[in-house]
Formats: structure tokens, sequence, C-alpha cells
């Protein structure tokens, strides 16, 4: 068992101003890859199977949306926890969002 | 009493290795945070991988069974997180601890770190750090050239008013990393940080450089920090839209009275439509989440009836119910 130490670790008493992440915020494969924490190649199978969208024709061109974060994210949790192929990762994203906007509904038409 | 792991995976003491995998898998897809709708998810799939990793292991179900079976003979159990001497990759969605409100600029204290599983105040998660659930943390420690290091994730709640006015929060954090000579490390610090108005629930907001050291004199890696907030019996935000729960009264509701309400918009004065049900929405335009397509407040109104406890107050109702021709249950 690996022993750990606890370090604190003093920082000067400044606010950090946070950049929002949202679609108009835009990654190239490599920066989006490093973001998700994955490979290259990961991503491209995301692409691959239309789990994210992207902007561009190439690889190099790719520009990927902010907001697409956590979706990979989330779609490589899902992978990981279920077992899952890239094709039922982006059929089991696609019914999330289609029961999530359902309850939305209900909720609405309930009121 | 904390539920024992057996007890958390609803299986008995006994039960085979099929069996504790039968029941992880099934209690996964129940309570799993991307998919479930239960609002303990997050903590209950904590619960449930802390009892799988000890008990689908034979070396480490035989020394929990033993600790089971000897309740006095340790000090501190294998639930006991953040304790001195429990394993830190046990910790599996929860690295991460903001603590303190609005402003107010409250100190940080080691013993939050312990209590993960306390109620109030405010609470982070940072995801995806160790082991499996990890995306490899310093894995690439030994190698000589220079990369940026990893960016990392972390979730914070925050109260709705945030969404409206922005607020300086403060954020306590633990990183864990591999220093340059390859041992492990838990690195501890406080940041404040501005959030800005206008998040929706769910978006992100990236502070460039406070996620893992680089190597080699590698950049380091950025923190994504992901805003929910907190609801309440009262408020729910959904996307853009805020959905506030109103008390009214029966004559407020039937005779359609104009209110005053404190709303997280500011003070409004709103008019109760005539006849008025419980659960009517009023939907105020672009009073919900600030943007530059700002989302709605949506009123939800609630019919609350005063207690007939004074003889005056029974007359009252004995009074309506002599002249009023009504009958809510006529269509049934």
């Amino acid at each position: 068992m690996a022993q750990f130490i606890i370090r604190d670790i003093a920082l000067p008493d400044e606010v950090f101003e946070a950049q929002v992440v949202d679609a108009d915020t835009l990654f190239s494969l490599a920066d989006f890859a490093h973001a998700c924490g994955q490979s290259h190649d990961w991503v491209l199978q995301l692409v691959e199977h239309s789990i994210v969208l992207v902007q561009g024709t190439q690889p190099e061109q790719w520009q990927f949306a902010g907001q697409d974060v956590q979706r990979a994210r989330r779609a490589f949790r899902l992978q990981r926890d279920f077992d899952a192929s890239f094709s039922a990762v982006a059929l089991m994203l696609e019914l999330l969002d289609e029961v999530q906007d359902l309850r939305r509904q209900l909720v609405f038409y309930r009121g | 009493m904390s539920q024992n792991y057996y007890e958390v995976l609803g299986l008995a003491r006994g039960a085979t290795t099929d069996e504790i995998k039968k029941s992880y898998r099934k209690l996964v897809r129940k309570y799993h945070p991307d998919v479930s709708k239960e609002p303990d998810a997050q903590e209950k799939m904590q619960q449930i991988n802390l009892a799988y990793e000890t008990l689908s292991d034979d070396s480490k179900r035989a020394e929990y069974d033993h600790q089971l079976d000897n309740p006095y003979a340790h000090q501190q159990g294998y639930g006991q997180q953040g304790q001195p001497g429990a394993d830190p990759f046990g910790q599996q969605y929860r690295y991460y601890r903001g603590h303190g409100h609005e402003d107010d600029g409250q100190a940080f204290n080691a013993e939050d770190f312990r209590q993960q599983f306390g109620g109030g105040g405010f609470s982070g998660n940072f995801e995806d750090l160790f082991g499996r659930f990890g995306a490899g943390f310093g894995a690439k420690g030994q190698q000589q050239s220079s990369f940026r290091g990893q960016d990392q994730h972390a979730s914070i709640s925050v109260d709705v008013n945030v969404a409206y006015e922005g607020a300086t929060q403060q954020l306590a954090l633990e990183v864990p990393v591999m220093t340059a000579q390859g041992a492990y490390e838990i690195q501890r610090k406080t940041l404040q940080v501005k959030i800005p108005k206008g998040m929706k629930p769910g978006q992100q907001i990236r502070l460039g450089g406070q996620g893992q050291p680089g190597v080699n004199g590698g950049p380091n890696g950025d923190l994504y920090i992901e805003i929910q907030y907190r609801d309440s019996e009262q408020l729910r935000v959904d996307g853009s839209d805020v959905y506030l729960t109103v008390p009214v009264t029966p004559w407020e509701a039937a005779l359609g009275e104009q209110i005053q309400l404190k709303t997280p918009a500011g003070e409004l004065g709103v008019k109760i439509p005539v006849n008025s049900q419980s659960g009517k929405q009023l939907r105020l335009k672009g009073k919900g989440i600030p943007a530059s397509e700002p989302g709605n407040l949506y009123l939800v109104l609630k019919v609350v009836l005063p207690e007939a406890s004074t003889e005056q107050a029974k007359a009252l109702y004995a009074q309506m119910a002599q002249d009023m021709a009504f009958n809510p249950r006529a269509g049934l």
C-alpha cells in the first residue's frame, strides 16, 4: 500500500477569474482530448460515432464546442462503468437526453 | 449506525462472488450518477463502489470479515474515509470539497475533509483522479520530456443567487500529484474563485493552470469546475429556467390579488389571476437565469388552507360548505 503525504499549499491571496466554458469556447482535437483526459484515438471514435459533433473536415482542423467536454467525459464514464461499446454509449446518451427532455415536459404539463 | 458493506450491496454475509458481482451491476444501473434520477445517487454510488472494491477482492474481504467479527479490535474501520490509514484510492467520487458561503470567507479546516458525507454547507466532488476511475494520474511521471499537467475536473453546488449575481467562492481542493521523486502526494490548497453570473446548471468554468502540475517544466493543466445549484423545496433550476413555489391563501388564489414576493430576481409585485388553482404556474418572462437569452422564472402557486383551529374559522368553513355548491370529486 503506497503511503501518501498530505501537503498544504499556500497560495497568494488572489481571486481567480474563471472562464465560462460554453458553445463559444472552441477546442482543437489535442486540447479537447487533454481536457477529457483521453487519447486522440478515443476522441476520434467519439466523432466517428457522432457522440460529439465537430466543425471542420480534417482532424487537424476540427473544432469542438466547450460543453461537449462534459458529454465526452460522461461517455467515458458510461463506457467504463457499463463495459459499453461506442455504439451503445451513443444510444445511451441519446436515450438519456430524451428521458431528460420528457421529464422536463412532464413537470411543465403537470403544472 | 451506517450499513456494513454487505448491507450496502443488499447481500448476506455468505454471498458468493457471483452474487456480489450481480448485485453490484444492478446497483450501478440504478445509482450511476450519469443515469440515475435518485437525488443521492452520487453518495450511494460511492458507498457501493467502496463496498464492491472490498468484497470483490478475496484478501480485502477476509480482512473486512475479520473486522466485522471483531468490532472492537480496530480503532478505525474501512468506511472511515479520510482518516489516517484509510485508503485514499477508495474515495472514488469525492476528492474535493469546497467550503464556505458566498463572500463570507469562512475558513476551511482539515476536519471538513473527513466529513465526506457531512450535511449542510457547500460541497463538491473531484472525480476521476485515481485508479480505474482515473485517466491515469501521474502515470507518465518517469518520462524525461516535458509535458503539460493533466486537466482536472470538479463540481460544486452553490446557491441559486449566484446565478443572478455571481459570487466569489472559496474552494478547498485536494489534488493528488506525483512528485518529481515519484512519490504520491495529496496537495491541499484553497482558491478564491470568481463565479460569473448567468451560469446554467451543469455548465463549466475553467481556471487556467490550476490543474495537475506540468512535468519537467511543462505547463500546468487546467481546472474545470462544473456549477450546480442547490435545489430546495421552494426553488428549482432547470436549464435557464427557475421554478419558485409560492404559497398563497385561498382568497388570494380565488379572488386574484396582488402580492409582494421575494425572488432570486429581486422583490416583485405579482398579480395572481382570479380562480388560480394550486399548481398553477405563472411565467415571468426573462426573470430566470440572466444571459443574452435569459430564462424564465416560473411561480408555482401552492394554495395553503388556514387551519380550522378557532370557532370563528370553523364557522367560516361551515358557511362556505353551506353556501357554495362545490364538489371537487364530481368528475370521479
